[in-house]
């Protein structure tokens, strides 16, 4: 009994002890996060009836349309671009690529893409952009 | 031989008198008492250069298709011996809807993780100073949140020494 009382109070010393010794140091730092060019939308709803990955770019320039063949199809056979016009009417002179050449400010967007492939020579080809 | 005896008992009494020594010493101590307070800091230290000090700067494309991954390191300095653990809080966080974890380790080598893994525990306090990194990972194939492009934000996590 006398022993488990002076076990008692050593453990209750050492607790006592370990309280005293009880500190903390602290610093602190900060996670900055930046949504690099505004903001990209993949649209599923398009990129599967259509077998492609196509994305929407929301840039500073504006909307920016995206076409890439899914990982499964060869590149070769399926080639997109997309090219921005000064005015829809004055024909077809490319002012913003995909590459980042600008001639003017675009005010609109007209997509066009090639499909090179047996598997489409005979098939409907279908193509929808929305925006 | 007695005589001898005699004789040197009292060449020893004379040498005690004369040299004022008597056979009683005093050899007063005293104690130096000190207490020492154990102490730990906490020196933050930036990577990369680009950044704030200490800050993790992380720059996101929406539905990029690889992970996104900085980030930052400190040194811890203790008492040497002292028993220690070290924690990051929170250990993830959201920021324009982006999720990040992070994930330190005990090494200037940075580490990361999915889920998030910020706390070491049992470490041994070294006045010459302990290197830590922190790992931030943003998951690949985020969409994020962004009404008013550009987007940007900051969410602030606290390194804490427990002791």
């Amino acid at each position: 009994m006398r022993g488990m009382t002076r076990l008692i109070a050593l453990l209750l010393a050492a607790l006592t002890t370990q309280a005293a010794w009880a500190a903390t140091a602290s610093s602190q730092f900060t996670v900055r996060l930046t949504l690099s060019n505004g903001g990209k939308c993949t649209g599923e709803t398009l990129s599967q009836p259509a077998a492609a990955v196509v994305q929407v770019v929301c840039g500073s320039t504006g909307p920016f349309v995206h076409i890439e063949p899914p990982p499964s199809v060869a590149p070769a056979a399926f080639i997109g671009r997309t090219f921005r016009y000064p005015q829809p009417t004055e024909g077809f002179v490319p002012m913003t690529t995909e590459s980042g050449i600008s001639v003017g400010t675009p005010v609109a967007t007209v997509t066009e893409f090639r499909v090179v492939g047996d598997s489409v020579r005979d098939n409907q080809f279908e193509l929808l952009i929305s925006f | 031989m007695k005589l001898f005896r005699t004789i040197a008992v009292g060449l020893a009494t004379a040498a005690a008198l004369l040299s004022g020594n008597v056979f009683a010493q005093a050899n007063p101590t005293f104690n130096v008492n000190l207490t020492l307070t154990p102490k730990c800091y906490v020196n933050m230290t930036a990577t990369p250069a680009h950044g704030t000090v200490g800050d993790v700067n992380l720059t996101y494309i929406a539905f990029q298709t690889t992970d996104e991954e900085q980030a930052t390191s400190f040194a811890v300095k203790c008492t040497n011996s002292l028993p220690y653990g070290v924690a990051v809080s929170p250990a993830s966080g959201t920021v324009s809807g982006i999720n990040y974890a992070l994930k330190l380790v005990e090494d200037s080598t940075p580490s990361y993780s999915d889920t998030g893994d910020a706390t070491l525990t049992g470490l041994v306090g070294s006045s010459g100073g302990k290197d830590y990194s922190v790992g931030v990972r943003a998951l690949k194939n985020q969409a994020g949140t962004c009404a008013a492009p550009p987007c940007s934000g900051f969410s602030t996590h606290t390194v804490t020494v427990t002791y």
